[in-house]
């Protein structure tokens, strides 16, 4: 407890000492101090948030693309073609495929039982915008902004009594733990403890502090200016594993849906509200 | 889904002399010129060049645009209402793409 | 009198929930219940990532990788564990040809500058084969007005702070700690055991001589850190 408590009065120290000393250099050369720029960041985050989210372009879109693949007859959990609130009780156990699913996961099964795909035409399909930084108009990417915003409004509300969820929840929380590659990250070398950190300019969410899993995942589909395109959750746990020097994520993996129960496990009772916008 | 299409967005309703705030967002590249760093060949510039914001027929603001702009540009334009009546923008880029899109505001 | 009784009272019901506390936390430290068996893992993890073979050994884990695995933090292992990541990994340390720990501070700037080297993917973003890179402001603070990251400490004037001069360079004291901070910046779980620093020298992602040239842009006296 006591070495606890030092630990974290030397690092601040440390850090405000540190602080201190690049602000006032700054201060004598007239360049932006990292607080100050720190500070531009967020505001310039603050004014995305407000106005009309290029994001909900994709909304209609999916809508079209629902259509088109016949993804009226899938069953998100509620009943076939049954949207509106579905998401926010994703993932969970589906007896027909024998498996616990998330949302995109459920997306590339029901594309392949109803529009006829093939495992490696799904992959395609998902994969299609990924690494453009730009004009890129995707309907998977549609379809699932759409679905996610079906439940605007809706508390994430994964069912952790359900012991298939149950078990893939536990799987989750081991792999953000499972360091790995030569790295050595995991998940949790960013995104746990209780130390408020930052890596460079982007203050990161951890799942020890309450409340920062759920504000991370209920704004998924987000919208990135820098690639004008929203990105899904998979697409992230891609971007992720592969700045964690990870070999390649495969998308609608149990990998994926062990991370998807684990963190909106963690998000439970937040409402979700996407798209969300970010740099 | 294609180039162009826009999501336009104000109050239902409004008090008489009311500032409203017009809001669109329009998907688009919006390209300048540019060269294909891989095979070196000239790719022309992809974007809007004029915004026009009507109300009830009649031209309030003008936008004009150039390759500077973002891509997916949101734009925000205020407008005093007087009378209910549609707002409708119309929009063009340099390829010879023209589209428009129309809401209603009620004014009590 | 009357206040005094009260005061040790409360005192004592204070002390007694503090201790209570502090049981249930050693009651609760891990092994974390193993709800899940860890081949389980591996097998959901080895079937979601891509099977190349030219990656296939990085998803490998070593030793000290499964000991920190059971562990969410440093905080919550016991010294056992803690002393058998330190024994690993102060195993096998490479220095540079002639005993040198120090290089060429700009080589190392260019390094610690650099986020590339080993981010393989089959779409967009991927890294060439050819870039390295330590991406050391992402969790440090180094040079003055360079934004970085808080997750690990503050680097500023590092050299300056270990009391590294012109005069004293090639003192024996100095050489130790030179040869220290080498040894943090090659393998820095061989200091702290489970740190979030990558392994840069063990794993390989850096040669000697570049973790050499590093070690100098941090603690030379003519390094921009250090002015």
């Amino acid at each position: 407890m006591k070495k606890k408590l030092l630990l974290g009065v030397f690092t601040a120290g440390a850090i405000a000492g540190g602080l201190l000393s690049t602000k006032a250099f700054a201060q004598v050369e007239g360049e932006i101090s990292p607080e100050e720029e720190m500070r531009l960041v967020q505001e310039f985050n603050k004014m995305l948030a407000e106005g009309v989210n290029p994001g909900e372009i994709w909304y209609e879109v999916g809508k079209e693309a629902i259509k088109k693949y016949h993804l009226d007859k899938c069953d998100l959990g509620l009943g076939p073609g049954v949207f509106k609130g579905a998401a926010a009780q994703l993932p969970r156990y589906f007896a027909d495929a024998g498996k616990v699913m998330d949302l995109e996961t459920r997306v590339g099964w029901c594309l392949q039982k109803y529009a006829g795909m093939t495992q490696d035409q799904v992959l395609k399909f998902v994969r299609q915008c990924w690494g453009k930084s730009g004009n890129c108009m995707s309907e998977y990417d549609g379809i699932i902004m759409y679905l996610t915003m079906e439940s605007n409004g809706h508390k994430i509300n994964v069912n952790l009594k359900d012991p298939h969820v149950k078990k893939m929840f536990e799987m989750g929380k081991q792999v953000y733990y499972t360091r790995l590659g030569p790295w050595d990250f995991n998940c949790a070398t960013c995104h746990a403890g209780k130390k408020e950190v930052r890596i460079r300019a982007t203050r990161l969410w951890s799942a020890d502090r309450p409340g920062e899993a759920g504000g991370a995942v209920s704004i998924f589909p987000k919208y990135l200016v820098r690639w004008g395109m929203p990105m899904s959750m998979h697409y992230r746990y891609a971007e992720c594993i592969r700045q964690m020097r990870w070999p390649e994520f495969i998308p609608h993996s149990d990998l994926g849906v062990a991370l998807s129960t684990y963190m909106y496990g963690l998000a439970n009772g937040t409402e979700i509200k996407a798209p969300g916008i970010g740099r | 889904m294609a180039v162009g299409t826009g999501i336009l967005r104000v109050p239902k309703e409004a008090k008489k002399g009311e500032v409203v705030r017009v809001q669109m967002v329009i998907t688009h590249p919006m390209s300048p010129a540019r060269k294909d760093p891989q095979t070196g060949q000239q790719i022309p510039a992809h974007h809007l060049t004029k915004l026009d914001l009507l109300f009830n027929d009649k031209l309030v603001s003008t936008i004009n645009m150039g390759a500077g702009v973002s891509a997916n540009p949101f734009m925000a334009l205020t407008l005093k209402v007087e009378e209910s009546g549609v707002v409708k923008i119309v929009y063009e880029d340099n390829k010879g793409g023209k589209w428009e899109k129309t809401a209603e505001i009620k004014v009590s | 009198m009357k206040k005094g009784l009260i005061l040790t009272g409360l005192f004592v019901l204070v002390a007694g929930v503090v201790e209570a506390q502090q049981k249930k936390a050693q009651q609760a430290q891990p092994k974390k219940e193993q709800a899940v068996k860890q081949e389980e893992v591996m097998q959901v993890l080895k079937s979601g990532l891509s099977s190349d073979p030219r990656f296939a050994w990085k998803v490998q884990q070593d030793e000290a990788q499964r000991i920190c695995s059971q562990y969410p933090s440093r905080e919550e292992m016991p010294a056992s564990a803690v002393q058998k990541v330190i024994q690993l990994s102060q195993a096998e340390i490479k220095y540079p040809q002639w005993g040198i720990y120090m290089g060429d501070w700009k080589e190392g700037k260019k390094l610690v500058d650099s986020p590339r080297g080993g981010r393989y993917a089959s779409y967009g973003f991927s890294d060439k084969p050819t870039d390295k890179g330590g991406n050391c402001y992402a969790c440090h603070l180094i040079e003055k007005g360079v934004p970085g990251g808080t997750m690990g400490p503050n680097l500023y004037q590092y050299g300056k702070r270990w009391n590294i001069t012109k005069e004293n360079l090639n003192s024996p004291e100095t050489v130790e700690k030179i040869k220290s901070v080498y040894n943090i910046v090659y393998n820095s779980w061989s200091a702290f055991p489970c740190s979030s620093m990558p392994r840069f020298g063990y794993h390989g992602n850096l040669s000697p001589e570049d973790i050499a040239n590093i070690v100098a842009y941090l603690l030379h006296p003519e390094s921009p850190v250090n002015k």
